[in-house]
């Protein structure tokens, strides 16, 4: 009898606390912090056309970024979004020079420092989530910015 | 006798593959519809029948036919009336009430899971409740289950715990070890299928109709060994899939091991009658 553990049993309690690991992070989200979310990795992925590594093929340009996403938020633990922006910029080679002197990336990074950190978790998410929609978004409001720049 | 209600929570850890088939080449889990203010959705959960059979008249019976000394000594008949439920093979079915009785009092574990001998249907008194996952999804269910003890917030959906899993089994072509082997391409294996993650939580329970407590100790005993054995549901358990961390919601541990302890005692005081009764069901 010693031999075979008792099983565990849970007071109401301390059931309640084990189903808190499952609470949806996302709904806590108002849905302003939701549109922020969307907005700002929009924002984000139209950037990188911009400081896109002038070694890497440009015809493939939105594929390589797709992936550069991609292997960023699978790299990513947790909510550390300079990790992740230094994944995001090593996978499409990004020129260091560029990058640094982009206003708009700068408003991006400065953005996610002043939220906490369930929205910077929601934000990483997003791209995990959403890659598709956010790159067509992307790729508009960039289009849209060369032609205006023409 | 009384009727027992043990609810239970299971939390996976490791991929959870209870699968319904394939599709393609990749092999799907089991869903069940569930009809949503949002809709009918399809969602993942454990099958009575597997929770029935993995947690409860496997593990149990193993331990009794151990504990009989039956290993190598029971016909394939017998075997499968104590591990699979048996089946009605002959035409002169019957209702012999003196051998339920008998059975009733000899063999705890039978009179939850019920069987089948060649010639008489035996009914069992335990019901077993699906594993329902807990989602925003199953709420309404969840709420009737463990009234009160949900929280207010909103659950995980349930794509959230399903994900996909891929392997590959080698092929010893590689090796060039093969006396027949002409070529040396390897011909290399993929296969994959949809999984439940890591951490999902399943609720699910076990209703003991008309029981006493020597039935609630064989329930519990069963449970543990199961327990102690890896806890495994579904299939994929030899590549470390399927295994569940149980947690009791009604029943302390003090009560657990007293009504094991009970159980268990009684089981080895009868145990020549309960053979007896066995060899002579088969004879």
């Amino acid at each position: 009898m010693n031999q075979v553990p008792l099983i565990e049993g849970l007071t109401p309690e301390q059931f309640r606390q084990k189903l808190a690991g499952l609470l949806d992070p996302r709904e806590q989200l108002t849905p302003q912090h939701r549109q922020e979310i969307k907005d700002l990795a929009i924002k984000f992925v139209a950037v990188l056309p911009a400081v896109f590594g002038e070694g890497l093929d440009r015809l493939t340009m939105w594929e390589k970024i797709a992936s550069a996403l991609e292997v960023a938020f699978a790299k990513t633990a947790g909510a550390d979004h300079e990790f992740f922006i230094e994944q995001v910029m090593k996978g499409i080679l990004a020129d260091r020079a560029k990058a640094s002197a982009n206003q708009q990336l700068a408003e991006v990074i400065a953005t996610l420092e002043q939220w906490g950190t369930e929205q910077r978790h929601a934000w990483i998410n997003y791209f995990g989530t959403h890659l598709v929609p956010v790159l067509v978004h992307a790729r508009n409001q960039w289009t849209r910015r060369k032609e205006k720049s023409k | 006798m009384n009727t027992w209600t043990v609810r239970c929570l299971s939390e996976a850890v490791s991929p959870i593959t209870h699968t319904s088939g394939t599709a393609g080449n990749v092999s799907v889990i089991a869903r069940e519809p569930v009809v949503t203010d949002r809709g009918v959705v399809f969602l993942p959960f454990l099958s009575g029948n597997a929770m029935r059979h993995r947690l409860v008249r496997e593990p149990g019976m193993r331990w009794l036919i151990a504990a009989y000394e039956l290993g190598g000594k029971l016909s394939l008949d017998q075997l499968n009336f104590l591990m699979h439920g048996g089946n009605l093979t002959k035409s002169t079915a019957r209702e012999n009430t003196k051998r339920i009785a008998e059975m009733h009092r000899l063999w705890p574990l039978l009179r939850l899971v019920g069987g089948s001998l060649p010639d008489q249907i035996l009914a069992g008194c335990l019901d077993v409740w699906r594993g329902v996952l807990v989602c925003e999804e199953n709420r309404p269910c969840l709420e009737r289950i463990i009234n009160g003890l949900l929280p207010e917030e909103k659950l995980y959906p349930a794509e959230t715990w399903i994900s996909e899993y891929q392997y590959t089994r080698g092929d010893a072509a590689k090796t060039g070890m093969a006396k027949d082997q002409l070529v040396l391409d390897s011909n290399l294996m993929i296969y994959s299928g949809q999984c439940v993650n890591r951490g999902a939580m399943f609720v699910h329970g076990f209703v003991l109709k008309h029981c006493t407590e020597l039935e609630l100790g064989a329930l519990f005993w069963s449970l543990r060994l199961w327990q102690a054995t890896g806890g495994t549901v579904g299939g994929m358990a030899a590549k470390g899939h399927g295994r569940l961390k149980l947690y009791l919601l009604d029943y302390d541990e003090k009560k657990q091991e007293e009504l094991c302890q009970k159980y268990t005692q009684y089981a080895l005081e009868v145990k020549d009658e309960a053979v007896a009764w066995l060899q002579e069901c088969f004879a």
